[in-house]
């Protein structure tokens, strides 16, 4: 018999007759259960609590003319990689003159980069954002690059975990998850020496979010 | 624990032999005494304030304890769910009955993979395993990416906590480690201050990521209904290391599975606040099979391996409880014992608390005998425990079944039975009370004992004893004495 089959029968001798046992206690605590106004004002508190850089703007077209700024203030070079994805390829980049985009999405091109994509949903519940893989997003994006751009709606913000799986599962075709759902709460850390927090330790060092109405 | 008519021989080695001799030399460590300082202190206070802010925490830790019970009752049936969503979605599942065969299992991988370097997230099954001199004797190189686990692996140590593995150094420790390791890359200046010591390790590593041929992950969890890994980390490790190479391989316990997506989201409530007092890990992640025909990224193998080991042993038994343990590091924070002492100390991958309980279990009571002692049963660990696991009654069974085995030191097990049998001898024991007062007195200066006899000796080395005045307490009593 091999091992399979060995660990599975030793696990149905060991388990016989314990069978069902109830289950009691709380799913889901308070914060995660916001709705309307109040889940948008949690989320915005929470992803500034993970460090998140947060615009809001009021129409997508703003995005491209927002990140232009946001990468002045730091001091970056204006270079952006731009996720293949439908929701930013119609936006107007070429009218913002400052700002040079790239379609590459290969790893040696995100190393290190800035890089802007969308996402899947975002979670009032810790403030962290959902990414999910599809033919338009590289998984990558969210991990390779130095200063990660995310656009998101408000209207994609859900109370919380169960939301978050409810929005993966539909990027899925719903019954399947997409190979990766990243659910990224902020900048890379550790605090690995000395347990002092680092930013920046194998993914991005900055993580800002492009909150759009509607 | 292995009883006669079952197959499987647990493989885990240890050196918790040498706890008393470890625990010495680390009380006398000034550096790591410094160190231990912040979880006995920081930790355990991060951990209090995270809780505070939801007042539904202790509702959830039934419900975790709950769904693990539930999980465990039941374990054959999901990890059969698990197999056949993976295998639906295009991955492979591997179980291995002890270390030696999850690592021929994952060594076959590598070779197929034509792997020359291998990037690793931490994994604490992989220690267990002691996966990496396995697959060094195969040629591979292998990289660990976690900050701690890089930097141990570079001064060939043990973890020295689950969660930071190499908290118990100092900077210049690491700036010394990482100026040696670090000149074959063609570093040669020497850097000190954290963030450059994080930068470094940062640049040197992405390369690692970008031209190794495999990755290998542990899971925090496993999810029935989708045949997904979830992975914790804060780093972004586990994710590199899930993404780019061509060959994803995931090791973990076959106690980590979960049954549903909605089961999965209490634990991620609970582990990080467990761990840090954090509200989210930085990045929580699920992967479900291998990279799809349209997706642009991803591997293009996707394996786990199943790990028993020792596991399967702990069912249906007076230990299951342990199998409950999400590895969060709380009970380590919160322990006198490992904040004395450190996680070296215990001579084991595990330590702590749920490491003196899970040692025994895989490496054998007979070498790991000491860990169950090591404890005060001041009961904290339970306390902490976000899934309830009664941590001092497991070590108590340990202790019973290590008296019972005779695996107590001979002068102890005489000590014992001596004790015994006087105190079942009501006479014998009001003669020996008494005259071991005035031999007491006999021996006191101004009423203080400052030196006993033989083997006696240790309890007086670093205080005194006081002599016992005015008679015993049936003495007394007999004198109608009972203020």
């Amino acid at each position: 018999m091999g091992a399979r089959d060995e660990i599975l029968g030793k696990l149905v001798r060991r388990t016989k007759g314990s069978g069902a046992t109830g289950i009691t206690g709380h799913l889901k605590p308070a914060m995660a259960m916001t709705t309307g106004e109040e889940m948008v004002a949690q989320f915005r508190d929470k992803a500034a609590k993970l460090s998140c850089g947060l615009s809001e703007l009021s129409r997508l077209n703003e995005v491209p003319g927002e990140i232009e700024r946001v990468l002045g203030e730091i001091g970056v070079e204006p270079l952006l990689h731009v996720s293949n994805e439908p929701e930013l390829a119609s936006l107007p980049w070429e009218d913002i003159p400052g700002l040079r985009t790239s379609r590459e999405m290969n790893r040696d091109a995100l190393d290190g980069v800035a890089a802007v994509s969308a996402c899947a949903a975002a979670s009032a519940e810790t403030g962290a954002l959902v990414l999910t893989s599809d033919a338009d997003h590289v998984t990558a994006i969210a991990f390779l690059p130095d200063f990660h751009f995310v656009v998101l709606r408000k209207s994609q913000i859900v109370p919380g975990f169960e939301g978050i799986w409810s929005a993966a599962r539909a990027r899925g075709g719903n019954r399947d998850l997409p190979r990766a759902v990243n659910i990224i709460g902020g900048p890379s850390r550790t605090g690995d020496i000395e347990a002092t927090m680092v930013m920046g330790a194998h993914g991005p060092r900055h993580v800002h979010i492009l909150l759009v109405d509607g | 624990m292995t009883s006669p008519n079952e197959w499987h021989t647990p493989e885990m080695h240890v050196t918790s032999e040498r706890f008393s001799e470890n625990a010495r030399h680390a009380l006398d460590d000034k550096v790591l005494q410094g160190g231990l300082f912040i979880f006995a202190k920081g930790f355990t206070a991060l951990r209090e304030i995270g809780i505070s802010q939801v007042p539904e925490f202790g509702d959830m830790r039934d419900r975790a304890r709950d769904v693990k019970d539930h999980v465990l009752a039941n374990l054959g049936d999901y990890l059969e769910q698990f197999e056949e969503r993976v295998i639906a979605n295009g991955g492979r599942v591997h179980w291995a009955r002890n270390a030696t065969e999850a690592n021929e299992i994952i060594a076959r991988l590598c070779a197929e993979a034509n792997a020359k370097t291998v990037v690793k997230s931490k994994s604490m099954v992989t220690e267990e395993l002691e996966l990496n001199p396995h697959l060094e004797k195969q040629g591979i190189e292998v990289f660990e990416s976690d900050l701690g686990e890089y930097i141990i692996q570079l001064r060939k140590e043990k973890p020295f906590h689950i969660v930071g593995p190499a908290l118990h150094l100092t900077k210049e420790q690491v700036s010394d480690t990482f100026y040696e390791a670090h000149k074959r890359y063609g570093r040669t200046e020497k850097v000190t201050e954290k963030e450059a010591l994080v930068r470094e390790a940062r640049i040197v590593l992405r390369e690692r990521f970008k031209q190794a041929d495999v990755g290998i992950t542990g899971a925090n969890f496993l999810v029935a209904e989708t045949g997904s890994i979830a992975l914790v980390t804060n780093e972004g490790n586990a994710d590199l290391s899930a993404t780019l190479p061509r060959h994803h391989i995931a090791v973990t316990g076959i106690e980590k599975i979960v049954p549903t997506l909605e089961d999965l989201g209490v634990f991620l409530r609970l582990l990080p606040r467990s761990a840090l007092g954090l509200d989210t890990a930085n990045y929580l992640s699920l992967y479900t099979g291998p990279k799809r025909d349209s997706d642009p990224d991803g591997p293009e193998t996707f394996d786990i391996v199943l790990v028993d080991n020792g596991r399967s042993d702990m069912l249906g038994n007076e230990f299951q409880d342990m199998l409950r343990c999400i590895r969060c590091g709380a009970c380590l924070n919160g322990c006198p014992v490992f904040t004395s002492v450190g996680g070296q100390a215990y001579g084991s991958v595990y330590s702590g608390p749920m490491g003196a309980v899970w040692t025994p279990a895989l490496a054998g009571i007979t070498h790991a005998a000491n860990l169950p002692n090591a404890s005060t049963f001041c009961g904290k660990c339970e306390e902490v425990c976000p899934v309830r696991i009664p941590l001092p009654n497991l070590m108590r069974h340990w202790r019973e079944r290590e008296f019972e085995r005779h695996y107590t030191p001979a002068g102890q097990r005489w000590g014992m039975g001596a004790w015994r049998w006087i105190a079942a001898r009501p006479a014998v024991y009001r003669l020996v009370s008494s005259m071991g007062g005035r031999i007491l007195r006999a021996m006191a200066a101004r009423g203080w004992v400052k030196k006993l006899p033989g083997f006696a000796g240790g309890w007086t080395e670093m205080r005194d004893l006081k002599a016992p005045e005015g008679g015993s307490f049936l003495d007394q009593y007999a004198k109608g004495r009972r203020s």
